[in-house]
């Protein structure tokens, strides 16, 4: 038995414009597992060329499957084993302004969600010596029954917020829920971070920059987002309350 | 001076995404939707021939990969081998249900409003899967492979048109060809 060519050599023996080396060419003719290969190969380079005309078919499927794959698989488009932790520090930035159709399409999603059967309105726990600071109500194609507490405590010089909803719909049209503190106008926000989905609804607990100008981000706002690679607000509030 | 990283770069992006697929990160499903939601489509698309179809099967195949994330097996197949596998099942059953509302049609007595596609043999699935991957090598290796695929150069004459040296283009084939065999030589392995 000779020695196998190296296999360079072997790709080589497989490309359509590469002269035949006698050498490999005499020990393919005795050797059924190089050959094997190298006819591997060369079906490969065969593929390569037959699926090349379809090159335009692999530009990926239009914007409106994944909308709809994320609309079909709706709240169960969540963390469930390890959820990541709500506290997601952000810088503060400004509103971005929202695509009518981006608006369209999640209030539709919102929509669908609405008939998949609202959560109850089991009150969740609340950390003692907090107060409720805002009350959430639904704007926008939710669900009236949803609500919202905002409640906020003090230990130690630390500002924790705490956010829980209930009554909030299977969100079919988004990724997550995000909370939000901004100014009346909307030109201010600053984000909370996103909330975890529960048994009840949603809850998710942030520490709050002592040096926010809480004065002026005395709207809390609750969005829904998709996983877009976007980390602005989606423009779709769903939830509001004002800071008392 | 051979860049030793780069294509396993690739089996290493593919691990991590299918490794948090597994784990229930819905960010991951967006990855590998990003990834391969374009080879999905596009052999769903040769393999039914209606724009309408192909958007519904990827649409279920990328469902059906979050829902069945728990039967992804790292140990056994790659990311894109696993989706193509349910994408052959996906493809399969929309045929078959074809084929039943064409005999209902036929027991019933009534013409059926012409044959729909015919669809394509399998070995497009195995082309687009290549070709695809060919999509995705690095900027390198793939500049050398198409040269080599399409144009008909030597690897000599590689080396000369695009500088690099005689072994790194060599290497680049080895590497290039084999990985784009993998992507058709183990799909069947793949559950």
């Amino acid at each position: 038995m000779n020695v196998h060519p190296d296999p360079e050599a072997l790709a080589l023996a497989a490309l359509p414009a590469e002269p035949s080396d006698p050498g490999v060419a005499a020990h393919l003719a005795s050797c059924a597992a190089c050959r094997s290969h190298v006819d591997e190969l060369a079906r490969t380079v065969a593929l390569a060329q037959d699926g090349v005309d379809g090159a335009a078919d692999l530009a990926g499927p239009p914007d409106r499957v994944w909308a709809g794959i994320a609309a079909e698989l709706g709240a169960e488009l969540q963390p469930v084993d390890d959820p990541p932790p709500p506290e997601r520090p952000k810088a503060r930035r400004r509103v971005l302004v929202a695509v009518a159709a981006a608006v369209v399409a999640l209030a539709a999603g919102v929509a669908i969600g609405l008939g998949v059967g609202a959560v109850g309105d089991a009150p969740g726990p609340r950390p003692p010596a907090s107060t409720v600071v805002a009350q959430l109500q639904p704007i926008g194609p939710l669900d009236p029954a949803a609500s919202g507490t905002l409640t906020a405590t003090e230990q130690a010089g630390v500002r924790t917020m705490a956010v829980r909803l209930t009554g909030v719909p299977d969100t079919g049209g988004a990724d997550y829920l995000e909370v939000w503190l901004m100014n009346g106008a909307g030109t201010e926000i600053v984000a909370l971070g996103a909330l975890t989905r529960d048994d009840t609804g949603y809850t998710g607990s942030f520490t709050v920059p002592s040096n926010l100008p809480m004065t002026q981000l005395d709207l809390v706002d609750v969005s829904a987002e998709r996983y877009d690679g976007n980390p602005g607000h989606s423009g779709v509030s769903i939830l509001r309350g004002t800071l008392a | 001076m051979i860049d030793p990283g780069e294509l396993s770069d690739l089996d290493a992006a593919d691990r991590a995404t299918a490794e948090r697929l597994a784990a229930g990160d819905p960010t991951a499903l967006r990855a590998a939707f990003n990834r391969y939601g374009g080879l999905v489509h596009a052999i769903a698309l040769r393999r039914l021939g209606t724009p309408q179809d192909a958007e519904d099967v990827t649409q279920q195949v990328f469902v059906r990969a979050w829902r069945g994330r728990a039967t992804l097996d790292l140990q056994r197949g790659a990311l894109g081998a696993w989706l193509v596998g349910i994408t052959r099942r996906q493809i399969a059953d929309r045929l078959a249900s074809r084929r039943r509302d064409l005999e209902l049609a036929d027991r019933v007595g009534r013409m059926s409003f012409g044959s729909p596609p015919a669809p394509a043999p399998d070995s497009v699935v195995e082309a687009l899967a290549v070709a695809d991957e060919l999509n995705h090598l690095p900027d390198q290796v793939g500049t050398v492979v198409r040269l080599a695929f399409f144009d008909d150069l030597t690897h000599q004459q590689i080396a000369a048109l695009t500088g690099l040296p005689l072994g790194t283009v060599k290497s680049h084939l080895r590497r290039g060809l084999e990985r784009l065999r993998g992507q058709w030589r183990r799909k069947e392995g793949a559950r």
